[in-house]
């Protein structure tokens, strides 16, 4: 990799009384990137997290953060990154403004609380209580109680579970701007579009392992079936028949609210399947209503890869 | 150094600005203190005597002029003096709340005394006329006498103050009449300007409840639902050490308490008049070692509670046992007596004991040691749980 890695970690495990959450995991995290580690709930990914940040012990492998062990030197990796945990909470009766200088002192720092509330575009909620924002305005003054110690690394735990859509795509735009001022970041989701949308790098886990790395387009590519072929049919179709289609790899079918039948038929030679897929309906005088191709998605990687569904 | 004054000015705010909370942590002691009050200020606080003179010479009719002249006691009339049953039967029949007996010997005491006092004066006018006097064989010392005291064991409310003031008088009287008899008149003077009265007993002890409510619940409840909400994990995630910030947590508190204590005290110099004898520092530093021992066990029922509610109840458990045995409506004196040996260890009782040692007997610091090494030993031993009980429990 070009770029200088903030971050080594190999071999790294963490064994709790009753399950083994983190099986030994390697990768290494390039500067001014954004990764996300992309997985179900339990998989293991705030483990991790907490491992790099010094919170959780690791019962094995090693861990380098900015060049320091965050097992011996906790307070030296603390001082340079900023850490958002998944449930977000704050004091109840103090105002945004005092909760950020609050916590710039923790570093013995002095903050700008205007200017960072700005940044998440809460300047006029600085006199608010952290319980009287909403569940967006709550994360995005999660976000920025990262920035008080202006941090190299900045790590964000599911930073948009349970946030309307345009929320979230709010939070993106945030989460974007913020790489744009040349800090790393490192963020868990189970949302594929945000990982496809935000990361640079894509760690797949599942069960305490990376199963899979890279871009998306490279994930995708990985894939025996990078694309979808999608009938929306009102009559029900034999699924073993499409399967048996040319150049046909995976098949699906699902029910949708108006009754009709979906069938998702992943394959690798578009333009051998599309043509026998639609000369099939023909001869068996299906008819249709929709018909389409897609690039297949992170879903489908990780269906693929797993076995089951990301929202688990 | 600024983070701790930061996290100690925002618990401070939190507190202030956390209504419901703040309302209770002052309006539970205001409300004691009212009702109380209220109850017992006119009524139970004259205590009716009966007086049996049964020596009637002059000294004893200093002593029984004491009790009239005031306005602590009113004396019920119309007893003979050697009527101890009628009198008896008074007070079961709640005419009156006790009865003093100043029995005949009293008169030899005062005579043996008399004679005492005579000898040594002749010996100094034969040593001014320059006499080279032998005295004779000193007289034996004087006997003591007991007064004998009647009253009902069942007016709890009462009887700390009737003791109180009849210890006084009597100890008053003991060192006069041991000395020289003229004094009982000087000294019974400030007996009867300083009436001790029921809520002058209890404010000592509201304040005391108070200020453990507050430090127990407090600091229990807080770190709890820091922890819980995961806050503290965010704190945590930041540089700053785990001392700073419990530091500033015991710094916060003891001027919350120390405060709460000044607001209290302050009602009742305002309502009731009610004003401490002794000194207002020894008062303070008293709330402050009260304040410590229970903010110790809070961060003990933080550490092994798991949710807000369980500490919630967790504080109560340990905190209203003490409401009741320790004294702070009633003397522990009326108590059974092996209760009474436990409960004087219970960390609240000497609290309140010293802190009424100072209020009432005007007593200082250094009279309320027993009761410091009493409270000392528990901060140490709490402090030394607190400190591997919390090291121990995630947060």
């Amino acid at each position: 990799m070009a770029s200088k890695a903030v971050i080594k970690v190999s071999d790294l495990r963490k064994n709790f009384a009753k399950t083994k959450a983190v099986q030994g995991i390697s990768f290494s995290v390039a500067k001014g990137s954004i990764t996300a580690f992309l997985g179900p709930n339990g998989a293991g990914k705030t483990t991790t997290l907490e491992m790099l940040e010094g919170l959780l012990k690791p019962s094995g492998g090693t861990i380098e953060v900015l060049g320091f062990n965050p097992v011996k030197k906790p307070d030296e990796v603390k001082r340079r990154i900023g850490i958002q945990l998944q449930t977000a909470n704050y004091y109840q009766f103090l105002r945004l403004k005092e909760l950020l200088v609050l916590f710039a002192s923790f570093y013995n720092r002095k903050v700008d609380a205007d200017k960072l509330l700005n940044i998440v575009g809460l300047a006029d909620k600085k006199n608010a209580y952290v319980d009287q924002l909403s569940g967006g305005q709550k994360q995005r003054f999660s976000i920025v109680s990262t920035l008080v110690n202006d941090p190299q690394i900045i790590f964000l735990d599911e930073p948009t579970t349970g946030l309307d859509p345009q929320a979230r795509r709010n939070l993106w735009e945030i989460i974007a701007e913020i790489k744009r001022q040349g800090k790393t970041i490192i963020l868990t989701t189970h949302y594929m579009e945000e990982a496809q949308y935000l990361a640079d790098k894509i760690f797949i886990i599942d069960k305490g392992k990376i199963v899979a790395q890279g871009t998306t387009k490279q994930l995708i590519a990985q894939l025996p079936n990078p694309y979808r072929i999608e009938i929306t049919s009102a009559k029900k179709i034999k699924l073993e028949k499409l399967r048996a289609l040319s150049g046909v790899i995976s098949g699906t079918v699902a029910t949708n609210t108006t009754g009709e039948y979906e069938y998702s038929l992943g394959t690798k030679n578009i333009h051998q399947t599309l043509p026998a897929v639609v000369k099939y309906l023909e001869k068996e005088k299906i008819a249709f209503e929709d018909i389409a191709v897609a690039p297949s998605n992170l879903e489908d990687v990780f269906l693929t890869l797993t076995g089951k569904e990301l929202r688990d | 150094m600024k983070a701790l004054w930061l996290l100690f000015t925002a618990i401070l705010k939190m507190t202030v600005r956390n209504k419901p909370a703040l309302f209770w942590m002052l309006a539970f002691p205001m409300i004691f203190l009212l009702v109380f009050g209220l109850f017992n200020m006119d009524k139970m606080t004259v205590g009716r005597v009966i007086l049996l003179d049964q020596a009637q010479v002059e000294e004893s009719k200093e002593i029984v002029k004491a009790f009239t002249e005031g306005e602590t006691f009113e004396v019920i009339e119309g007893i003979e003096a050697d009527d101890i049953q009628g009198a008896k039967q008074k007070i079961i029949d709640s005419e009156a709340d006790f009865a003093i007996v100043i029995p005949e010997e009293f008169k030899n005491l005062v005579q043996s005394n008399a004679n005492i006092k005579e000898q040594a004066a002749q010996a100094q006018a034969m040593m001014m006329r320059g006499v080279n006097y032998h005295p004779p064989a000193p007289v034996a010392e004087p006997e003591t006498v007991s007064l004998e005291l009647y009253y009902n064991e069942a007016n709890a409310t009462m009887n700390p103050v009737v003791i109180n003031v009849i210890e006084q008088i009597t100890t008053k009287i003991n060192i006069s009449i041991a000395q020289t008899p003229e004094i009982v008149k000087l000294d019974k003077q400030p007996v009867t300007d300083r009436r001790i009265r029921y809520i002058d007993f209890l404010i000592p002890g509201i304040v005391a409840m108070s200020l453990m409510q507050s430090a127990i619940v407090g600091i229990a409840v807080f770190l709890t639902e820091a922890r819980e909400k995961k806050i503290l994990k965010r704190i945590l995630a930041t540089p700053i050490n785990r001392r700073s910030y419990i530091a500033a947590q015991v710094m916060a508190r003891l001027a919350i308490t120390l405060l709460q204590a000044i607001i209290i005290l302050a009602a009742a110099y305002f309502i009731y008049d009610v004003k401490a004898y002794g000194s207002y520092w020894n008062l303070s530093l008293w709330a402050l070692l009260g304040t410590t021992v229970f903010l110790m066990i809070g961060f003990i029922i933080a550490s092994f509670s798991k949710t807000t509610s369980a500490a919630e109840s967790l504080s109560q458990v340990v905190s209203i046992p003490m409401l009741f045995l320790s004294g702070v409506f009633f003397p522990t004196s009326s108590l059974p007596e092996w209760t009474q040996k436990i409960v004087d260890y219970l960390p609240l009782t000497p609290v309140i004991d010293a802190m009424r040692a100072i209020a009432i007997d005007g007593k200082g610091f250094n009279e309320t040691l027993g009761e410091f090494w009493i409270v000392g030993g528990w901060i140490l031993a709490t402090f030394i749980i607190a400190s591997f009980s919390f090291r121990t429990a995630r947060e």
